[in-house]
This record gives structure tokens, sequence and C-alpha cells, in this order.
């Protein structure tokens, strides 16, 4: 049921368990356990649809590569910024858990086989369809792989009614979590503001902020700046290890077979690097896109093709035009989890009196490594078993790689900031998502991911949610 | 692979639930400046045998 901003009080009832962020995560996690019977509350900052007074709340600034605006890259209201994805889903690979040769630092403390068996409730909830198997592709290096593609699920109208309706979970909207108080060791009252200025406390067995990638690290810092460090005691890692999907053009080609790449039946194919090709190549994940072209621009392509490789060109000219097809080439990969890279807090603050987050985002050689050696593999597979030629962008075509400075940049896929660890030296959260130092404070979000590999997080942040809502489920029947 | 339009394309698609494939247009094709270059393998740097990179295409030396 929905309550107002002040009906909430301290006086007297306590939660089991207070989420912050009606997004993703927050909203399946608050859905699972209010459906167990658990008393939540659902703290949302936003209004119940888009406002300029809650966005606003998510500038920011920005230093280092060129990057998505702070206010641009996410949505804060009812449903977050499952209000504007596209619905594109894919579970990490088996191996995006593990330590990769080029970065050791991707392990995760918990393997793959922790969120399996979330997957197909995940998948419920976002409406993702059943995805093919992986299948390699011989002699390339690479697998064929795929994604759902949607259309994507409005978790703010599928959970309109729930919200609406359940006994067990209390909603209240324009509800922004101001601070955290701290007795040392767990989190003993929730400070609440509206946009009025008015405050309210809030106490809870159990808190989890769900704010998304780049306010929970910023949330924690502000908490850790006010409570003298004793939120976050060993903040080694907190804000840091900060990731999106880096997302580029890399060039066009021409396919001589459209069938022998599935282009004949879908307009988009994906490839990815196998696991041994990563550890041959010292490279990180990396999803390469093809994208099937019209046939103006597939003669295009040809004609540019011949003018540089005659009798190429003279036998594309031939029967086998028929056959052919300019694809386009884009690709999202997995950036290097880096301490560098980081969510700050800046020296401006917003209207509720918080500092502003600040971004410090660059890409590194090894994220350059990864695009280039994974453009080659697939160009080389092309025409070493003469299947097509690929034609790079200058940016990529030669070292140093020259990354592009506009266009799409990133996915908006914020990934890190209080990264999983097994010691609170290596993370902020342990493998339950709980904060290292405090017995009663969780995160829920792809801010908890270690590495990123290179599928979209939203499944995978769903699945962690949902096995946060069992391990929460178990504390409480054990009596917290 | 990106899947969240921008803001600015949310606004005006507010209410819509269909994703977007942004796909940006080709670039003018040139024929200007084709010099060959080496094109590096990917696991070694260098250039696997009877295969040579012209203008950022990735060819095969009986192409030309």
């Amino acid at each position: 049921m929905r309550v107002g901003f002040d009906a909430l009080s301290d006086a007297g009832a306590s939660w089991d368990v207070c989420i912050i962020g009606a997004g993703a995560a927050g909203l399946s996690l608050a859905v699972r356990l209010a459906g167990r019977r658990h008393r939540v509350l659902l703290c949302e900052g936003g209004d119940q649809t888009y406002s300029d007074r809650s966005q606003r709340l998510y500038r920011g600034a920005i230093e280092g590569d060129p990057y998505i605006p702070l206010d641009e890259a996410r949505l804060r209201f009812f449903g977050g910024s499952t209000n504007h994805w596209g619905g594109i889903c894919r579970p990490l690979d088996p191996y995006d858990f593990t330590a990769k040769r080029a970065a050791p630092v991707t392990a995760w403390p918990i393997d793959g086989a922790a969120v399996a068996p979330y997957r197909h409730a995940a998948a419920e909830i976002l409406g993702a369809t059943p995805i093919e198997p992986d299948r390699e592709l011989p002699g390339s290096g690479l697998k064929r792989i795929h994604f759902s593609l949607g259309p994507p699920v409005r978790l703010a109208q599928q959970y309109d009614d729930v919200v609406r309706h359940s006994r067990h979970l209390h909603y209240c909207s324009t509800a922004n979590l101001f601070d955290l108080e701290t007795d040392g060791g767990r989190v003993t009252r929730l400070r609440i503001r509206d946009y009025g200025g008015r405050e309210r406390s809030v106490r809870a067995r159990f808190v989890v902020l769900a704010c998304g990638g780049i306010e929970n690290s910023r949330l924690l810092l502000w908490g850790n700046r006010r409570s003298a460090g004793r939120l976050v005691p060993q903040p080694v890692t907190l804000g840091r290890y900060w990731m999106d999907h880096p997302h580029a053009t890399l060039g066009q080609g021409v396919v001589f077979d459209a069938t022998r790449l599935g282009l004949d039946r879908d307009w988009d194919v994906f490839l990815a690097p196998t696991r041994r090709s990563l550890d041959e190549r010292g490279i990180l994940n990396c999803g390469l896109r093809l994208h099937r072209l019209a046939e103006p621009q597939t003669e295009a392509l040809i004609e540019d093709l011949a003018a540089v490789a005659p009798a190429l060109g003279h036998r594309l000219r031939g029967p086998a035009r028929e056959r052919a097809c300019g694809v386009l080439l884009r690709a999202a990969w997995e950036q290097e989890p880096r301490a560098d890279n980081r969510i700050e807090l800046d020296t401006a603050t917003d209207a509720l009196g918080m500092p502003r987050a600040r971004l410090v985002w660059r890409k590194s050689p090894l994220d350059a490594r990864t695009i280039r050696r994974s453009a080659l593999m697939l160009g080389d597979y092309l025409r070493v078993h003469d299947l097509g030629r690929l034609r790079l962008d200058p940016w990529l075509a030669s070292e140093p790689v020259q990354f592009p400075t506009e266009g799409e940049l990133a996915g908006r896929h914020h990934m890190g900031g209080t990264r999983m660890g097994h010691t609170p030296e290596a993370g902020v959260v342990d493998g339950d998502c709980r904060v290292f130092g405090q017995a009663n404070l969780y995160i829920a979000g792809s801010s908890v991911f270690p590495s990123a590999g290179h599928a979209n997080p939203t499944l995978t942040l769903v699945q962690l949610a949902l096995r946060l809502a069992d391990h929460l489920q178990a504390r409480l029947r054990r009596g917290g | 692979m990106s899947n969240t339009p921008t803001r600015r394309t949310f606004l005006a698609m507010l209410g819509c639930a269909a994703a977007l494939v942004l796909v940006p247009a080709l670039p003018p094709s040139g024929q200007a400046g084709r010099r060959p270059s080496s094109a590096p393998g990917p696991a070694t740097g260098r250039p696997p045998a009877g295969l040579v990179s012209v203008d950022g295409w990735l060819l095969r030396s009986s192409d030309r």
C-alpha cells in the first residue's frame, strides 16, 4: 500500500526491511519479500512519474573521458531506470565471475552457480525470453551468442497494483534518504527528507540501499563522512572500481554469404571471444554485434572494397553479389576494474543539502587492447575463412587506439563502487551483499559487481536481488 | 549492448515501450591515400601470413 511522507515515523513501528530505491533491484526485492509476508517499507526519492525536481538531484561532475551527463544516464522516479531501458538481457558468462588472466581483479567472491538458480525468476520479472546456448565458431576463437532483445518491461506499470494493494509492502514516494545513523555495528536509524525540507526517521531490522550504480556509492560516502568513518570502517574500495561497458562502432564490412553467419535470419548477430581466447590474447570479455545493412549501403561498401581490392571486387560483382550483405560492426565490452575509476563527493551540493556525485572515469590500455584484439579476431576469422572482409574505423585501425569522443560512448550500465569482496580490504560488501562493518546494511544493484563481463547488467542484478531476498528471509527467520 | 536511449529520447517517447536500435549512418566513402600496412595478428601483434590491411580494410594479399 502507498503511504504518505507524514506516515513515516520511528515511533513504535519497526520494519523488517527498509529498501531505499524503487528501481529494478529495489522493486524486485521488495515484492519478493512482501510476498513472503515480511513487513517491507520501500522508499523512493522520486515522484510517481518523471519530475525535474527529482531528476536534478542526479546532476554531477565528470572528470576524465567523455561520458553521458549523470542526470541523463539514469532516471529518478518509481521504476527507476527501467522506465527507459531497452529490455536487452543476457546473463554473465560463468567465467565472468572468475579471475581473468588479463586482470585477476575481475574475480567475484561468489561463482556463477550462486546466482544461476535465480535466472528463471529474474527473467520472468524482466520479461526476458529464453536465450539459445552459445555456439563456438570453429577456427575463430569466437562464439555466437544471443540476447533476449525485449520488448522492455516497465516495472513501474508491472508492479503498480502490487504496490497499491499489498498488505505487507508499504511504499512511500518523495522519500529521499539523507543519512544513515549507526552505532558502529548496526544501522540504527534512517533520516528521510522530502522536497519541502521536512524530515522523518525510520528504523528497520534490515536496510537495503538499492539506488543504482552511482547513488549507492554516493550515499555510503556521505554517510561515512557524517559518521566520521563509522558506517564503512574500512573504505578502501568505497566508490572505487566503478565501471560501465564502453560502446563504440568499430567499422563496417562485407559478409560474402549472409546465411553462413545467420544474417539471413537476423538483422543482428552477436559474437564474443571464447574463454580461451581471452586468456590467450590477454583481454577481457567483449560483445561484438554485426548489424545487417540495407542494399544501398551494401552496394557502397562493395564499391569501397573494390577500390582497394580489385580482384575481390570483381568477384563480388559476379554471382556472389546476391549472397553478400554489408554489416555495421559495433561492440560493448568489459571494462578493466580499476581503483582510479570512482565516484567521489563533489564540493557542490544538491537541493537536499547532500554533496553531488563526481565521476572520475577513464578507459585503460587494457580496455583498448580488448576492443582492438576482439575486432581483429573477427576480421581475421572472416578473411582467413573467406567469409567476408572488415574495414575498421580509423580510431581502431592502428595503434595506439584513439577512442571516439562522441557518439554512444557507453551503455549507461553503472557498475562497481560498492564492489563485492572476500574481505573489507577487497570490497565494500561481502558475498551476501552485506556492507562490511554493519550487521544489517545491504546493497542491491549492479554497484556490487566486482567486474562487468560484457552483458547488460539488469538480469544479473535482479538475480542478485532475489538471492538477497532469500538471504534476508533466512536471517529474519533466525531472528536477525 | 546499450539498452537505454538518451533521456531526451526518453522524454520524447514517454509511454512508448518500443526498444530502439540506434544505428549510426555509414561514414562517407573515401578513396584517397590507400597505403597498405601490415595487419597485426590478434595474439602476437605480428601480421598473420598473407594478410594485409589497406585503409582499415582487413584483406588477404590475394584480394588485391
